[in-house]
């Protein structure tokens, strides 16, 4: 199993997207992809065009001692997901379901890959040396800022990447604070995603910009993510 | 019956009549002849009517059913070519007889000769190599059995004994190799002056023609030696055969216009000598890898002369030499501007490079660049003419080998043109054909440099200031500074290099004058330094270098032995002087298998870079010009002054350059003139001299089409942007006002736009506006622009709100890509000699017609009139059959 775990630096980065983004490119590389909710908003399956009104997940499940794995569905695009569910989950109940990941009955080669809260410190959870961190981050002087404090706290422990999302090459700061981060950071993603509007805008069709806006540069860079990740397991497992 | 009812109206009723005598398909039939002359030909009722009638006469041999078959029509004309979508003409019965009796006559197993012709050819020509691949085979079985009877190990690893043999050390003795090259010395000069018996050379050169055409599908560096070889004994015989044999010295006439014309090849006996010395090992340097210590790095200094040119050339070139790859405390940038212009130094001080003019003009460019370095102290200097723009690697691919080498003094690199120079512009072969350029740049500069002997070429190259300080400064002496400059470094015992890989373009000179003006100066140059500073004299040279200054210098004297080759065949057909006093027989058996032979072997060996028969056609546009000047700086080397090369202006309109190209039209109607004359005198002559006025004829019809071709080169197209669109293809994101993006490539770019294929249709409207991003290196930049035109997937934008960074980032995207130019040179095929005299002969028609389409408005008529004459004559020949064509192409 090869789980990734992303998280924004602060909320807004754009994580629960990049996920259901990612999650579609690995499913069109011919991965098998499932995609796990640990945020109490209960928004990623909205991108995966879930009902509404579904309050399903896997916090109502283990409140009633329920088997969470029956609540994962699967979207048109063969992605499969589960929903956090309603109600505010705890540290120990994410602690719980992390613990579970790995009795999960699927392939090996299986993909999870968690959108967690910006609250998530991995130190407070069980992480294999094999899975993959990715904190996703702005190119704004609010995450620079956040990116220092946390390495000032020694609040990250272990190896953990950094992803920009939303880059916009025509802002003249954003430019700089790359190139400052491309020098400074080690963990750094070698590519970034564009800032797209069809990324948010395509919330409203209850869909992810993979399918909105196939001529998007953004499917690069969610192509570009997925092979990274790729290459990056690999090596971790040699 | 509705339907005859209705065109009833439009047939006379003579017409209708008929409907009484013949079945109702018949008379459809005549309708329709009849109204196919009546309405589609225009024929007069009565004669409509008439042929009508006639027409009826084909129906006695032929089912009716069968001519609206549209196979069986396919049929026919393939046998009728003639007849193909031509309306009918009175002389068509005509032309249907002498075609007719031509098809009896004509042998329908032809093609299946040919098919059987081709087989023994690809047998016959696949005996060599495949005696070669035997023999191989043998060795390395013998060498294998042997081994194994001896009890070694068969291992692959060990050179067979064949290989033995050649790698053998005792090659390499002094005494041993002398003695070699003294025997071959003696065998050529045996097999060079040994006279032969017509049939002996019959079978001579049959035998040397069979071993070049084996060779020519065999890849690697052996056969083109063997090819060399065969060249150049067969060639130095037939030179032999024409000083010992053929001067008429009888006939003063004949004697005085033979010996010019044996002057003429011996100077293209030379110059092909010369040529493959120089290209027989063409050196294909690759780039020498800087150290990692970056403080090792020399400092550079780059130099951008300017005289006349307009600012918007002399920035994009600017900005990219401020973008070049290398530590920015390294890196001094100087426009040297000889036009002391205020505009120029403002942009200067506006981007942050350095503006230097000087107090007076003395020396032109040499001169600037001499007065530069005393005020400048970096290690290398790096040379751009204005108008050619490095890409960002254009220092990481040269200077390594200044690192690596103390005695390196100079490394060029090619000049790509990203224009079309006017040959290419006037011919529209732009990027189909290898330029005139390619073959300098491609092949000889590559040969030259396995000599040490690289030419420089005054930009896209850098020098070291010590090796220049060293001979005194730039040579000033020449109007060809640069090339003297170099060749003063080499006497110093300074090396020389030359890197083909393209970093750096320009634009190509824009009119047919200019260019030949550039070349005057070029061939005025190298006359000048024969003068000034002999190659072939003096010390400090090697014997190959000195070789490869004296061909680079006889090229630019080509203008005399051009215009003997142009006219020679007139001696005969005018005066009928035998300039190559020889039997009829002599002449075929010892020019043709050795014009062949020679071909042959320069198309394997320039094929990449120059078509077979392009080179006349450069050479014949450019003799009559280079004629006067190499002349005139051979006796006065110190007349002429430099000129400086036009560039980057705009041809008012598609406008015809009679001047230029009168010349080669008086030739031309020499030659035609010759023709006629040949004509007459077959007629009339004595039938003893037809094979040599045949001979004469034919090349005089060989001159006729290289002269055409170069007439075409004279009608200067239309130039309709200001700025060049250069083709690219690289990724780009638009991204439209409202935040999406759209990942597009860019297929052309300009200074200030770009050419975009979209991966859809109707993404944008004209007037949107957009930002594009482009990438550079791990930057991305992001331009202002506005959509300017949409065609389905294919849109222009422009930028606007342009700042000068905003300029600078987007030359840096586009100029500056470090592969903007590397694929230029794939894009050319190896050279099909019958292919490229297609292109020629094609190109030399089209010349012609150019003529009458700009011919004074008087004259026009007159040659309408022949031509639609010669039409008309060539419409009553008969055609041969186009079925075979289809037989073959279904074959392949």
């Amino acid at each position: 199993m090869k789980k990734v775990f992303f998280s924004g630096i602060k909320g807004g980065t754009g994580t629960t997207v990049t996920v259901a983004n990612l999650a579609s490119a690995l499913t069109q590389a011919g991965e098998s992809v499932i995609c796990i909710d640990l945020d109490a908003k209960n928004e990623l399956r909205l991108h995966f065009g879930d009902d509404w009104d579904n309050q399903t997940g896997w916090l109502p499940a283990i409140k009633s001692n329920a088997s969470w794995a029956q609540f994962a569905y699967t979207d048109d695009d063969g992605v499969t997901f589960v929903p956090h569910g309603s109600g505010l989950s705890t540290v120990d109940d994410i602690e719980l379901i992390i613990g579970q990941l790995d009795s999960l009955d699927v392939d090996e080669n299986t993909w999870l890959l968690m959108d967690c809260p910006s609250s998530f410190h991995s130190k407070q959870f069980q992480i294999g040396a094999s899975d993959l961190r990715i904190q996703i981050i702005n190119c704004d002087p609010n995450c620079h800022s956040l990116i220092y404090q946390n390495e000032q706290l020694n609040r990250i422990d272990g190896v953990v990447y950094q992803m920009i999302n939303k880059f916009n090459a025509s802002a003249e700061l954003e430019t700089e604070i790359y190139h400052l981060w491309r020098d400074s950071l080690i963990f750094l993603a070698p590519f970034f995603i564009h800032y797209e509007e069809a990324v948010r805008a395509s919330l409203a069709f209850k869909n992810i910009a993979y399918n909105c806006a196939p001529h998007s540069v953004v499917i690069d860079d969610y192509i570009a993510l997925a092979s990274w990740l790729k290459t990056k397991m690999i090596q971790d497992l040699a | 019956m509705n339907h005859s009812i209705a065109s009833a109206v439009s047939t006379p009723f003579a017409i209708s009549m008929l409907a009484f005598v013949f079945s109702q398909t018949a008379y459809r039939y005549i309708e329709k002849r009849y109204d196919y002359f009546f309405s589609q030909c225009g024929f007069s009722v009565f004669n409509a009517y008439l042929l009508t009638v006639l027409s009826l006469i084909v129906l006695l041999f032929i089912k009716l059913e069968k001519l609206d078959d549209e196979k069986q029509k396919e049929a026919f004309y393939q046998f009728y070519p003639q007849f193909k979508r031509n309306p009918f003409r009175f002389g068509d019965p005509i032309r249907f007889f002498i075609q007719s009796g031509y098809l009896s006559l004509y042998n329908y197993r032809m093609r299946h000769r040919t098919h059987i012709s081709n087989k023994i050819k690809k047998f016959a020509f696949n005996i060599i190599p495949n005696l070669l691949k035997l023999f191989v085979q043998l060795d390395s079985k013998v060498s294998s059995k042997m081994r194994n009877i001896k009890g070694l190990e068969d291992d692959v690893e060990l050179p067979s004994y064949f290989q033995k043999l050649v790698r053998a050390q005792f090659w390499e003795h002094p005494n041993i190799r002398n003695a070699i090259l003294a025997g071959v010395l003696l065998l050529v000069a045996i097999f060079i002056t040994v006279p032969f018996s017509l049939e002996a050379q019959a079978v001579f050169m049959g035998l040397i023609l069979f071993v070049a055409y084996s060779m020519r599908g065999i890849k690697g560096r052996m056969p083109t030696i063997i090819m060399i070889t065969l060249s150049v004994s067969t060639s130095s015989r037939y030179l032999w055969w024409r000083y010992t044999e053929t001067i008429n010295w009888e006939d003063p006439v004949a004697l005085t216009l033979g010996l010019g014309l044996l002057f003429a090849e011996t100077y293209a006996w030379l110059v092909l000598i010369l040529g493959f010395f120089q290209t027989i090992r063409p050196l294909k340097r690759k780039p020498a890898p800087l150290p990692d210590d970056m403080s090792l790095w020399p400092s550079v200094d780059i130099y951008i002369p300017t005289y006349n040119e307009p600012l918007n050339v002399v920035k994009p070139t600017t900005i990219a030499a401020m973008a070049l790859d290398w530590p920015k405390d390294k890196l001094n940038i100087y426009i040297l501007d000889d036009g002391k212009r205020d505009e120029f130094r403002e942009f200067a001080e506006e981007i942050g490079v350095n503006y230097m003019i000087r107090p007076d003009n003395n020396h032109a460019k040499a001169g600037n660049m001499n007065h530069a370095m005393q005020y400048t102290h970096g290690e290398l200097i790096a040379i751009f003419d204005c108008d050619h723009v490095p890409v960002r690697s254009f220092l990481q691919m040269t200077v390594g080998s200044f690192v690596r080498d103390r005695k390196m003094c100079l490394v060029q690199t090619p000049h790509h043109f990203f224009s079309a120079d006017p040959f290419e512009k006037n011919l529209g072969n732009f990027a189909q054909t290898p330029n005139e350029n390619m073959l300098f740049y491609g092949l000889i500069q590559d040969g030259n440099d396995m000599w040490d002997a690289t030419f420089f070429c005054g930009s896209c190259a850098v020098i070291r200031r010590s090796a220049i300080e060293e001979i005194g400064g730039f040579a000033f002496e020449t109007v060809t500074e640069d090339a003297h400059t170099a060749l003063r470094m080499q006497r110093q015992g300074y090396r020389t290099a030359y890197i083909n890989i393209p970093q750096a373009a320009g634009l190509a000179t824009d009119s047919l004058s200019a260019h030949v003006g550039q070349r005057i100066r070029w061939a005025r140059g190298m006359a000048q330094i024969f003068r000034v500073d002999n190659p072939l004299l003096g010390k400090g040279l090697s014997l190959p270098q000195r070789l490869c200054y004296l061909n680079a210098a006889l090229h630019f004297f080509s203008g005399i032995p051009r215009i003997i080759f142009l006219t020679a065949p007139l001696a005969l057909l005018f005066f009928n002087a035998y300039i190559i006093y020889a039997p009829f027989l002599a002449i075929m058996l010892y020019v043709i298998p050795t014009l062949l032979q020679v071909k042959i072997t320069n198309s394997r060996i320039q094929g990449k870079w120059r078509y077979s028969f392009w080179g006349e056609v450069y050479e014949s546009v450019l003799a009559w010009y280079i004629l006067k000047p190499t002349t005139v700086a051979l006796f006065a080397p110190n007349k002429g002054k430099f000129n400086v090369t036009e560039k980057g202006g705009l041809t008012d309109s598609d406008f015809y350059d009679w001047d230029i190209s009168k010349p080669y039209l008086f030739l031309a109607l020499l030659n035609i003139l010759g023709l006629f004359i040949g004509f007459a005198r077959m007629m009339t002559g004595d039938p003893i001299h037809i094979g040599v006025i045949l001979i004469s004829m034919a090349w005089a019809g060989y001159n006729i089409i290289i002269l055409g071709a170069a007439i075409a080169v004279a009608a200067e197209s239309k130039q309709v942007r200001k700025s060049h669109r250069i083709s690219c293809r690289f990724s780009a994101v638009i991204k439209d006002l409202q935040g999406r993006t759209t990942k597009v490539k860019v297929t052309d770019f300009s200074d200030i736009g770009l050419g975009i294929t979209l991966p859809s249709k109707d993404i944008f409207t004209t007037n949107e506006k957009v930002e594009v991003i482009m990438t550079r290196g791990h930057k991305q930049f992001s331009f202002p622009a506005t959509v300017i035109n949409t065609r389905a997937e294919k849109i222009g934008i422009i930028l606007r709100d342009i700042t000068p960074e905003i300029e600078k980032a987007f030359v840096e995207c586009t100029f500056c890509r470090a592969d903007a130019w590397l694929t230029w040179q794939d894009n050319f095929e190896q050279d099909d000699p019958s292919r490229s005299f297609k292109n020629v002969r094609k190109t030399s028609a089209r010349g012609f017609r150019n003529i009458i389409y700009h011919a004074p408005p008087n004259i026009k008529p007159i040659i309408q009139m022949m031509l639609s004459l010669i039409a008309f004559i060539n419409s009553y020949l008969p055609k041969r059959p186009t079925v075979e064509d289809n037989i073959n192409n279904e074959k392949v």
